[in-house]
């Protein structure tokens, strides 16, 4: 009993990390239809630039959120603006293959800088827990879980109270009829990229705190974020919370109770349920 | 000076020449119907003033300036708001978020708050739903919504498409009394309408446009009484007095 309540405690913790490394991806998919494959990129970026300011100046993980956010906002809203307002008009799988490109660049210059070894960051809590009742939580996943949900209120927020997040909405819903009503269509396009870009990065800063700093962290953490984004809904914050929750809970179930090598299948599987059962659902 | 002014206006929707040279004006205080078949031109002409779809030469001035090629942002800043076809709310936004959005060209000028007391006096069923989200409202009060939204923007002038399309004869009573209303507000209407009738009385001027050009035009009871066009959109001749078919 102990024992599940542990793992159902680990996997929610995860859950809401998992839900706002995936949040991007949806943002950018209902602003823009486009599927931004470079997330994957950004992801990684955002671990390396962490991991880089802690081994350099000593840097605190939580502390670099400040700098990967306004970097992930401006090299987001960069590449909107040079490389996939360019092909507007293209089919989607042009844009598709152009962010793949962006993905294969970042990940190739990492390795040509910093070589193919894992690398970790610790820091003076990274390994230290609380007890609650028959419980023990890992500081750093309560730290990330709590950094996360407080993202999530101050982008609801932002979604629900400021014009920006008004156009982001009404652009997703409808964008000819923002365009009639005055938003400037195009602007808000770069800002939903430069947000999608800076939750992607800034995840990044959280998961150092116990993931390996890797070229390859942006592969396994983008299909893990398609899936979250796929079963809550693409743009629906409080379905990506739930899904990332949901997937980190069944992660956590199948490493503690079949086998910890098939923690990373579940994602796969749970990815190709949900996209039969779309399927099944619109026929 | 008329406050719009549409020269010689050409188009082409998908390589097709939509309008061959469109001439017209609207007045500052007028409603202006432009009234024609399907395919005719009409949602064309409110689409190129809008920049939704750029002309292919031609020109087209409001309160004095050229507004060719000028962005939908900055023709809604310059004045003229746009309700479209099917009325085009965003169906998960609250009606409240509909309306306020709908102030975004204008939010740094004057005060949002009053011109949605305005709104409210004037379509008082939107205040009673102003918490629900948009996508649960009838048809009728999707249109109310999406002409709020529209006057939210302050305009000096307001291209409305097809506003009664699909509305039951009660609610087409209700958005005719609110045009008139919006008038007398001082705001310009230019009415594309496929209610020729209703279009016509309510109408100083009205332009009937086929294929792409006008092919008359005169006050709304000029037209109304004009054989041709009872003729041809009203289903029945001048003075026979007898219903035709459809319309």
């Amino acid at each position: 009993m102990v024992d599940l309540l542990s793992v159902l405690a680990s996997g929610i913790l995860v859950g809401t990390v998992y839900a706002y490394m995936a949040y991007g991806l949806g943002l950018i998919y209902g602003v823009l239809r486009v599927v931004n494959l470079a997330h994957g990129a950004f992801l990684t970026l955002g671990v390396y630039v962490t991991w880089w300011l802690n081994t350099t100046f000593g840097m605190d993980p939580l502390v670099s959120i400040l700098i990967t956010v306004p970097l992930g906002f401006a090299l987001g809203a960069t590449v909107e603006r040079t490389l996939v307002f360019r092909l507007r008009d293209s089919p989607p799988v042009t844009t598709l293959l152009l962010l793949f490109g962006v993905w294969l660049i970042v990940r190739n210059a990492l390795y040509l800088i910093f070589g193919g070894a894992d690398r970790s960051l610790l820091t003076s809590y990274s390994l230290e827990s609380l007890a609650v009742g028959p419980l023990t939580l890992s500081i750093p996943r309560l730290i990330v879980s709590g950094f996360s949900l407080l993202g999530f209120v101050v982008l609801a927020l932002m979604l629900k109270r400021t014009w920006s997040g008004l156009a982001l909405r009404a652009v997703a819903q409808d964008r000819e009829a923002a365009a009639l009503s005055g938003v400037p269509v195009n602007r808000v396009w770069a800002v939903a990229f430069g947000i999608g870009s800076a939750l992607a990065m800034s995840a990044g800063s959280l998961m150092s705190l116990f993931y390996s700093v890797t070229p390859e962290f942006g592969a396994r953490f983008l299909l893990k974020s398609f899936c979250v984004v796929v079963l809550g809904g693409l743009t629906n914050i409080g379905g990506i919370l739930v899904a990332g929750i949901g997937l980190g809970i069944a992660e956590d179930l199948t490493a503690f109770y079949i086998h910890t090598g098939y923690r990373d299948v579940v994602s796969f599987l749970v990815l190709t349920a949900a996209l039969v059962m779309r399927r099944a659902d619109s026929d | 000076m008329s406050l719009l002014e549409v020269r010689d206006l050409k188009v082409r929707r998908g390589g097709v020449p939509a309008l061959r040279g469109v001439t017209f004006d609207v007045d500052r205080r007028e409603v202006v119907a432009l009234l024609g078949a399907n395919g005719a031109g009409k949602t064309t002409t409110l689409r190129a003033i809008s920049d939704l779809s750029r002309p292919e030469s031609g020109e087209i001035r409001f309160d004095g300036r050229s507004i060719v090629g000028v962005s939908s942002t900055r023709v809604v800043e310059a004045g003229i708001a746009h309700v479209p076809e099917g009325s085009r709310i965003w169906p998960e936004m609250t009606v409240a978020e509909n309306l306020r959005l709908g102030a975004y060209a204008v939010r740094r000028k004057g005060s949002p708050a009053e011109r949605l007391d305005a709104v409210f006096r004037l379509l008082p069923r939107l205040a009673e739903r102003a918490g629900q989200l948009a996508g649960t409202l009838s048809g009728g009060e999707r249109q109310m919504a999406a002409i709020g939204r529209a006057l939210m923007a302050s305009p000096k002038l307001l291209l409305m498409d097809e506003p009664s399309l699909g509305l039951s004869p009660r609610v087409v009573d209700t958005v005719f009394d609110t045009i008139q209303e919006i008038r007398r507000d001082g705001v310009a209407v230019l009415l594309v309408e496929q209610n020729v009738v209703r279009a016509l009385e309510i109408a100083e001027r009205a332009y009937v446009l086929e294929g792409g050009r006008i092919v008359r035009q005169g006050s709304g009871e000029e037209l109304l009484d004009d054989p041709e066009v009872r003729q041809a959109y009203l289903g029945r001749t001048a003075g026979a007095g007898s219903p035709g078919t459809g319309d």
